[in-house]
């Protein structure tokens, strides 16, 4: 029971380091992505860029930047700052829980930029999405930037 | 060897993780589903202009109709400039304009039209006059 209890309590004390080292990764990416997007949002250069890009412009840019932001969080997990091993590294694991994770994060931080600085007032939802989109190109490189570095 | 790290690896991720990568999957898959929707089945369609009085009152020592500027059409209007004019019968009285820089597709933008002359008291008609697609 004492053996039981001394391997349960190691376990869960490893399981809450893991929780917060990964919450805190996800914090350090929240804060990246209002650091560069809170200086870009209040200028009109991101929405006018949204205006003149097409559909298929805002989606090859939303790959893009997905790809982006994969490469950022592979090479957080190869320099071993993940809770992942770095010598055998799971693709869809990763992708999903941090670079789909971060880019949502990154997006949602832009969005609330855009309505902060009154950007989104009178725009239809689909040209919302695109500034969004456009200005999640700059979080995403800054909450990436931020997880590699910090 | 490998395949069991992996497997004790995906054990010790914390359930909450996987419903926040959950939720940030949803986010993601939408918005781009979204685009991808509107890339496939959206038009270009030119620029179709809706204005819309919808008050006037006194302004300093003139009179200002605040209107609504609506975009219709499938693509953005640059450079549109929306032209008030007062007209008494067949004369016209008074003629104020202003520029929108970018009215995109299905979007609306308020501006104000400035006059000297009571607009209540004479015929007011305001119209797009010039558009340009950038």
């Amino acid at each position: 029971m004492l053996a039981r209890g001394q391997f349960g309590g190691s376990q869960r004390k490893e399981e809450k380091r893991r929780s917060a080292h990964y919450s805190g990764g996800l914090f350090l990416m929240a804060v990246g992505a209002l650091y560069l997007s809170s200086s870009l949002a209040s200028t009109e250069e991101i929405v006018l860029i949204s205006y003149r890009m097409t559909a298929w412009h805002v989606v090859a840019l939303f790959v893009s930047t997905l790809l982006l932001m994969h490469g950022f969080v592979y090479s957080v997990v190869a320099q071993g700052k993940a809770p992942v091993p770095a010598d055998a590294i799971p693709f869809w694991p990763i992708f999903v829980r941090f670079t789909v994770v971060g880019y949502a994060i990154a997006l949602l931080v832009s969005a609330y930029m855009l309505w902060t600085f009154g950007r989104t007032d009178g725009l239809a939802a689909d040209q919302i999405v695109q500034a969004i989109i456009v200005l999640g190109f700059p979080a995403a490189l800054g909450a990436g930037a931020a997880r590699l570095i910090l | 060897m490998t395949d069991q790290s992996h497997q004790k690896t995906a054990s010790e991720i914390p359930v909450w993780s996987w419903v926040v990568a959950a939720v940030g999957l949803v986010f993601v898959v939408g918005s781009a589903g979204f685009m991808l929707y509107k890339a496939i089945a959206g038009g270009s369609s030119a620029p179709a202009i809706v204005t819309q009085i919808d008050s006037v009152g006194l302004s300093g020592d003139g009179f200002l109709v605040q209107i609504s500027v609506l975009n219709q059409g499938g693509s953005v209007a640059a450079g549109l400039v929306v032209e008030g004019v007062l007209k008494s019968e067949s004369a016209t009285l008074e003629t104020s304009t202003i520029t929108i820089g970018y009215l995109p597709s299905g979007s609306r933008r308020k501006a104000g039209l400035y006059f000297t002359k009571d607009p209540q008291r004479f015929d007011l008609q305001v119209r797009s006059k010039d558009v340009e697609q950038p």
